[in-house]
Parts: C-alpha cells; sequence; structure tokens
C-alpha cells in the first residue's frame, strides 16, 4: 500500500508539483502582506475591505497585479502597493487565491510577467 | 506537614484576593497637600470629531471609556484593532456608560470626512464610538503623555504606512484615571479588557 502510495505520489506531474508549491508559498506571502486587511479567511472587514471569497476579479490576472503591485485610491478605496513583491511572489499570491476562493486554477509567474504596469 | 498546609492555604488565599482585587491606577502618583494619593488622570482635551463637531473631556463625564489611537490608511495593526475595536462595541450598543474614542494620529489625511467615510464603511452608527483628529502635536503629546503610549510620524516606516503606533487599547474609568492597557490586535487581550470593562461599568 505505502508503495502504491508513493508511486502515485510520483507520478504527480512537475504542473501539479509546482501548482501546490505556489499554493504553500502564496498562503505565506498573503499571510504577511494581505491577511491584515482581507483576513485569514478573506472575509474582509465590514464594507471598508472587501471580502475575497468568489469575487469575480479572482479570474482576472491583468487586474489582480496592477492591483496588488500598485494599490488603488480609486472609489474611496485606499489600498496600498507591494512594490517590494517579484512576479513569482504575486503569481503565488494569485495562485493561493484562486485555490481558495476561486476555480483552483494556477497562475504562472510568466502571466504575471507580462502585464505592464 | 501542617506547614505546608497552612502554607499552601495561604498562597491559595493569596490567589483568590488577587482575583477580585480592583484594577490599579496607572501611571505617576502625586501626594497632595493633605497626604493623599493624587492618581495620574487624562487632562482636559478638545479634538474633533467625524461630524466636525468639538469633542473635548466633557463629553466623556462620568464615563468609562476605551481610547486608542490609529489611522485610516494603516496597513499592517489597525485593521486588527478595529476588528477587535467592533467586538466591544457590539457589546456595549446599548449601553452608554460606554464609549469608545479612536484618534488619528495622521490628522493631515483623516479630515473630519475621511473619518465620517470610514466609520459608516465599519457599520459605526452609535455616537458611543467616537472617531477624533486634531493637530498632530496635540494628538501625540496626548498619546505619550496623557494614555501613556506611543504615536510617532516616521517616514522610514515605509511598511507600516509611514507612521509608527501602538497597538494599545486604554481603559479609562469614569475620573480619568488610566486602570488597564491592552493589546488591542489580541482576541484574548480584548476579551480581559471587557471583563475588566464590566467591573468598572456601574451595575445596570
Amino acid at each position: 500500500m505505502t508503495g502504491f502510495c508513493l508511486y502515485a505520489e510520483s507520478c504527480k506531474s512537475d504542473q501539479q508539483i509546482r501548482h501546490e508549491q505556489y499554493v504553500i508559498a502564496g498562503k505565506n506571502l498573503y499571510e504577511s502582506h494581505c491577511a491584515n486587511c482581507h483576513g485569514k479567511n478573506g472575509e474582509g472587514l465590514r464594507n471598508l475591505y472587501p471580502s475575497l471569497d468568489r469575487s469575480a476579479r479572482l479570474k482576472d490576472t491583468e487586474y489582480l497585479t496592477c492591483l496588488i503591485r500598485n494599490g488603488t485610491t480609486d472609489k474611496d478605496i485606499n489600498m496600498p502597493g507591494n512594490k517590494d513583491l517579484y512576479a513569482i511572489d504575486i503569481a503565488q499570491i494569485i495562485t493561493y487565491l484562486n485555490e481558495r476562493w476561486g476555480e483552483k486554477k494556477m497562475t504562472e509567474t510568466e502571466e504575471v510577467a507580462r502585464v505592464g504596469c | 506537614m501542617k506547614k505546608a498546609c497552612i502554607f499552601i492555604l495561604g498562597v491559595f488565599v493569596l490567589a483568590c484576593g488577587r482575583q477580585n482585587k480592583e484594577l490599579p491606577y496607572l501611571g505617576p502618583h502625586d501626594v497632595s497637600a493633605a497626604g493623599d494619593t493624587v492618581y495620574h488622570r487624562i487632562p482636559d482635551f478638545s479634538f474633533v470629531n467625524q461630524d466636525g463637531d468639538t469633542l473635548t473631556q466633557q463629553d466623556v463625564k462620568g464615563k468609562v471609556y476605551v481610547a486608542d489611537f490609529f489611522f485610516s490608511t494603516c496597513p499592517t495593526i489597525c485593521p486588527l484593532m478595529k476588528t477587535q475595536m467592533l467586538r466591544i462595541y457590539e457589546r456595549y450598543k446599548d449601553n452608554d456608560s460606554l464609549m469608545i474614542l479612536s484618534h488619528s494620529i495622521n490628522p493631515r489625511y483623516d479630515t473630519p470626512e475621511v473619518l465620517k467615510q470610514y466609520r459608516e464603511k465599519l457599520g459605526v452608527h452609535s455616537t458611543q464610538w467616537q472617531f477624533l483628529t486634531g493637530t498632530q502635536t496635540d494628538v501625540y503629546k496626548l498619546a505619550q503623555n496623557s494614555y501613556l503610549t506611543s504615536a510617532l510620524e516616521d517616514s522610514s516606516a515605509v511598511d507600516e504606512g509611514g507612521f509608527i503606533h501602538s497597538g494599545a487599547f486604554v481603559l479609562i474609568d469614569k475620573d480619568r484615571h488610566i486602570r488597564a492597557i491592552y493589546d488591542g490586535t489580541k482576541e484574548k487581550e480584548v476579551d480581559k479588557l471587557m471583563a475588566d470593562i464590566d467591573r468598572l461599568l456601574p451595575v445596570r
């Protein structure tokens, strides 16, 4: 049985393994950069900080990349940017967001790196 | 054996006694001419609230209140503090013997209009929770000297939003004495704060 499990484990594709790595790294980044306002469970804080759960924006990599990187002061929202994050960090955060509150789709670093903002 | 029993009994009595002991008076103590202890007291103050009205010590007269220091754009501990302060607000919403004073330490940005919007987004409507702004010098002096906590501008504190301040919730009794200071970012500390508020509030 153990042998079978090991075998099954080793059959994970590189893609799957990377996806899991992104989720784990993204969780740590989320908790240090985002969770204070958006909550550990993405619940937000009343009307002050939006909940992330099933947000329609989760699919929009370009929008999320710019928002996380630069923040926004649009429409009375005052979200600080995260200029110290690299494309891989942002990709990991977006992957984690989708894993928990979206459709569990992985976001590749290249997708984030292509976004110019 | 007998000695040990007496010792254990003594510890037990002490432990019980401590639980019922009244909250201490914090801050420097003085002695009056008559030889009585004079406790540190919050001096008179004057700030502008979210509606543009002036709020002074007269507005908290005879009330127990909780004071904290924050700013509306703070990305670090403020959201945690506000989450906890909302618990206090919800629990004492109908008890006008308790007030909450949240002082902005970035008054240049946090105008009454900004504070009003912030308060509305938090879903706070009762006059029991006031959001205050004033001159920066006044609020820093108040934080450091009156409430024994810290608030400073520090442009090198980029991650903190340019300001350094403690996450303290300061509990003031109806005679403006500081009775306890808690870490307002921690749920357990705030549980204790609420238990202590109950001890200070008049029995209803």
